[in-house]
C-alpha cells in the first residue's frame, strides 16, 4: 500500500530529518511508528501524504509515485488518506459539525448526507454533545477527538495520526486506539505516529522505531539500518 | 464536474469573504469605482460631443453647383444618386432664377449688382442636408464622387471646422482611453493585491482544505468570485456616481448659463455603453483575482 525507497529528507544542511528509510506498509495493515522527539515521525507521514517532498528517493502510495503527482491532481491522494494532525489543524471559523462535514463536502457528498455522517462520527468520538461549539472553546483532547472524527469520516483506505493520544487521559486514549483498530479491522492501513509505549505495548502491532531519521527497529521486520 | 452544491459555497464563501474583509474590500472597491467613474466620464464625453457633433454636421452647408445648360437627364442622374445615399437626409435643386431672388433677399443693398450683370449669372445648385448617421470619411467620399460627375462645376462643403472638431473628438477620445487604460491598471492591481491579503489571511484554512483533499477549482472559485463581484459592484457605483454627476450638471450647472443649456443636451450613456462598464468591472476583478489565486494557492 505504502512504500519508502532510500529515503532522505534534509531542511538544511546541518540537520537531517530522515536518512535512507525503507519501509512498506501493507494493504490492511496496523504499525505503529515510535522514537523521540525529534526523531522523524511526523516528517515521515508528512511525506507519506504529501505534505513535504523527500530529499532524496521514491514513494509509493497504491503503486504510485507520488511525488510525479500535478499540484492540480494532489487532492486524489489526499483524498485517500486520513490524518489526524499534532496540532489538530481544524477550521476555527466553523463549528465542530461542519469541520468534520466540510471533509465531506470537498469531496462532493451531498449536502443532506453531510451532517448525517458528521454526526454519527462524532458520536463515535464522544464528542456529539460539542457539535455546535467552536474549536477554539474545546479542550486539547476534545480537538484532537474532532480532528480524529474528521480523519475518519471519508472512510479513507489509509489513516495517518500523528500522536492522536497527545492530549488524551489514558482511558480515552485506550478509547480511541480501540476506535483505530475496528477501522483497521474493516481493511483501513492504519499508520500512528507515538512515542506512547504504553499503547504500543498494549495493542501489540508492528512498531517501527525511528532515531535521529534513521529507522532502528521494525518490530515485524529486519532492521535495515544500525 | 462543478455541482451546484460547489456553486453555492462559492457564492456563499465570496459573500462572507467581502463582508469579512469590509475595509480592505473597500479600499478595491473605490479604486475600481473610481477609475471606472474616470473612464466613463470620457466616455459620456465623447458620446455626448458626438451627439452635437452630429448634430451640427447638419448645418455644414454642402451644395453642388452645376454647369451651365445642364441637360435634364443630368440634373436627374444626380438627384438620383444623392437622394438614394443614407448620408443624405433632403436635397433640394435650386434653379439660376432662385439663386438670384435669394441673392436679392439676403444681401438687398446689393440687388443692383445682379441687374447691373444683366443676365443671371447665378448657376444651378443642389442644396444637400446631411443625415446625422454618417462618417466623416463616407461624407468625404461621396462629395469626392459627385464631384467627379460630369454635371457638377463646383462643390462648397466647409469642412475644416468639421475636422477640427473630429481631432478634437479624437482627443478627448485617446485621452479617455490612456487615463481609463492606466487607472484600469491600477484596479486590476488593486484587486489583485487585496484578494492576495484575503488569501494571506485564510492561508491556515487553504491549507487544511487542501489537506483534506479539496481540489484546487473548489479553494480557488470562491476568491475569483469575490473579484467579480468587487468589479461588478465597483462598476455599479461608478455608474451610480456618474448618475449622480451628470444629474448634478443638469440641474445645477446648465441652468447658469443658457447658452450651456442650448448647446448640450445631455443624456445618459447609451445601455451598451453601462453594460460594458459594468461587464468591465467583472472582467478587471476576474483578472485582479486570477493572478493572485494562481500564485498563492501554488505556495500553500
Amino acid at each position: 500500500m505504502v512504500q519508502l525507497f532510500h529515503i532522505y529528507k534534509q531542511y538544511d544542511r546541518e540537520s537531517t530529518a530522515l536518512s535512507d528509510i525503507n519501509l512498506r506498509f501493507e494493504k490492511g495493515e496496523f504499525v505503529f511508528v515510535t522514537g523521540p522527539s525529534g526523531a522523524g515521525k511526523t516528517t515521515l507521514l508528512k511525506l507519506i501524504f504529501r505534505e513535504e517532498l523527500p530529499s532524496r528517493g521514491q514513494i509509493l502510495v497504491a503503486g504510485r509515485n507520488i511525488a510525479m503527482i500535478q499540484l492540480h491532481k494532489l487532492f486524489r491522494l489526499r483524498r485517500n488518506i486520513g490524518v489526524v494532525f499534532q496540532d489538530f489543524r481544524l477550521l476555527k471559523r466553523r463549528t465542530v459539525l461542519e469541520n468534520i462535514a466540510f471533509a465531506l463536502q470537498v469531496v462532493g457528498c451531498p449536502a443532506r448526507l453531510q451532517k448525517q455522517r458528521a454526526f454519527s462520527v462524532l458520536k463515535m468520538v464522544g464528542l456529539q454533545h460539542k457539535m455546535q461549539s467552536y474549536p477554539l472553546q474545546l479542550s486539547g483532547g476534545e480537538q484532537q477527538r474532532v480532528a480524529i472524527a474528521r480523519a475518519l469520516v471519508n472512510e479513507p483506505p489509509i489513516l495517518l495520526a500523528d500522536e492522536p493520544t497527545g492530549n488524551l487521559d489514558p482511558e480515552l486514549s485506550q478509547e480511541i486506539m480501540r476506535l483505530f483498530s475496528d477501522i483497521n479491522a474493516h481493511g483501513t492501513t492504519v499508520v500512528v505516529a507515538t512515542h506512547n509505549r504504553e499503547i504500543i505495548r498494549s495493542m501489540g502491532k508492528r512498531t517501527v522505531t525511528l532515531e535521529r531519521g534513521r529507522l532502528v527497529e521494525d518490530s515485524h521486520h529486519s532492521t535495515e539500518a544500525p | 464536474m462543478i455541482s451546484l452544491q460547489d456553486v453555492r459555497y462559492s457564492f456563499s464563501e465570496a459573500f462572507h469573504s467581502l463582508w469579512r474583509s469590509r475595509t480592505r474590500n473597500l479600499l478595491s472597491l473605490a479604486t475600481i469605482s473610481i477609475s471606472l467613474a474616470v473612464t466613463g466620464v470620457f466616455m459620456f464625453a465623447s458620446f455626448n460631443a458626438r451627439a452635437v457633433a452630429r448634430s451640427w454636421v447638419r448645418d455644414i452647408p454642402l451644395v453642388f453647383f452645376l454647369k451651365d445648360d445642364v441637360a435634364e437627364a443630368d440634373i436627374a442622374a444626380l438627384r438620383e444618386k444623392l437622394s438614394s445615399s443614407p448620408l443624405v437626409e433632403q436635397t433640394s435643386y435650386v434653379t439660376p432664377v432662385e439663386a438670384l431672388r435669394r441673392f436679392k433677399t439676403y444681401y438687398a443693398r446689393f440687388a443692383d449688382l445682379a441687374s447691373d450683370v444683366g443676365e443671371n449669372a447665378f448657376p444651378a445648385s443642389f442644396e444637400v442636408k446631411l443625415a446625422t448617421t454618417g462618417s466623416r470619411g463616407a461624407m468625404q467620399s461621396l462629395v469626392e464622387d459627385v464631384k467627379q460627375m460630369s454635371c457638377v462645376s463646383d462643390v462648397q462643403f466647409d469642412e475644416a471646422w468639421a475636422k477640427r472638431l473630429d481631432a478634437t473628438l479624437l482627443l478627448i477620445d485617446l485621452i479617455g482611453i490612456f487615463l481609463g487604460g492606466v487607472l484600469v491598471l491600477a484596479s486590476v492591481f488593486t484587486i489583485s493585491n487585496v484578494i492576495r491579503l484575503n488569501i494571506y489571511s485564510c492561508q491556515e484554512e487553504i491549507e487544511i482544505m487542501m489537506l483534506v483533499g479539496a481540489t484546487l477549482g473548489f479553494i480557488r472559485a470562491p476568491f475569483l468570485i469575490e473579484g467579480a463581484l468587487q468589479g461588478f459592484l465597483g462598476g455599479l457605483f461608478s455608474l451610480g456616481l456618474l448618475y449622480a454627476v451628470v444629474k448634478a450638471f443638469i440641474l445645477y450647472v446648465a441652468p447658469i448659463d443658457p447658452l450651456i443649456a442650448s448647446l448640450v443636451r445631455l443624456n445618459f450613456l447609451p445601455l451598451m455603453a453601462s453594460l460594458s462598464i459594468l461587464g468591465g468591472g467583472m472582467i478587471m476583478g476576474l483578472i485582479g483575482s486570477i493572478t493572485s489565486v494562481g500564485k498563492v494557492a501554488r505556495d500553500s
